[in-house]
């Protein structure tokens, strides 16, 4: 069990070296050769993994200052899908069963 | 991080020389997305613009070390809700051509009404955590 930060650029790299937790990461020259869906399919697969090993997942960017229509809100979106919710004060999220 | 040829500033070169502001910092990321930050002074305030995994957003801040706040929430504030909302989608295709627009709007807003943006983004951060999570944010 790991820990693995979401949110926008740059908070969510930050926030990760900060604390050595993962965060989802692709090299430019390959994210561009990728179709959107390949895109998703990868950042999928990354919260996918992350929800099996049983990591705790923060968020970097406070919803204050999530961005309509982004990676980070389909991210978070996803993973309400999958049964996590907010802690107090939204820093977290956790798996409500 | 490091710095090589940037894509905002490539397709926002020409805004920021026209409207005088100047470029404080500029961070592109290849390893991870090709991820970039660009920073910007006008007189009055700060603009950032963010290249999140070939995403673009827009945010202002008062000056340094102020907070930041999405470029929309500044509009709303600057404009009020009914123009905003009426304009809303061709705002956030060109966030430059918004900003250019309503440059003496945006400016009065960040400095004299700082308070009204944040209340706004804590309210839409509600909004947001009751649409994707179904209920609001508990805090402490």
């Amino acid at each position: 069990m790991g820990v693995v930060v979401l949110g926008h650029y740059p908070e969510y790299i930050e926030l990760a070296e900060q604390l050595r937790a993962s965060c989802f990461n692709i090299s430019v020259e390959v994210w561009s050769k990728m179709s959107h869906e390949e895109q998703w399919e990868a950042n999928r697969k990354f919260l996918d993994d992350a929800i099996s090993r049983g990591d705790e997942i923060l968020l970097a960017t406070p919803l204050e200052r999530l961005h309509i229509g982004s990676w980070y809100e389909r991210e978070l979106r996803y993973l309400a899908s999958r049964g996590f919710r907010p802690d107090a004060g939204a820093r977290r999220l956790v798996l409500v069963s | 991080m490091q710095t090589t040829e940037s894509d905002i500033i490539s397709r926002f070169g020409l805004f920021l020389d026209r409207n005088g502001f100047t470029v404080l910092r500029t961070a592109v990321d290849n390893e991870h997305f090709g991820n970039e930050v660009v920073i910007c002074s006008a007189p009055c305030f700060r603009v950032k613009f963010v290249k999140d995994r070939g995403q673009i957003f827009t945010e202002i801040s008062r000056g340094a070390r102020e907070p930041w706040y999405p470029l929309e929430d500044v509009l709303k504030v600057a404009l009020g809700s009914q123009e905003f909302e009426a304009r809303y989608a061709y705002y956030m295709a060109d966030p430059t051509s918004a900003l250019e627009l309503n440059l003496e709007a945006v400016t009065r807003a960040v400095q004299e009404k700082q308070d009204e943006i944040a209340a706004l983004g804590r309210d839409r951060a509600q909004e947001v955590a009751q649409d994707i999570f179904g209920r609001p944010i508990v805090y402490g």
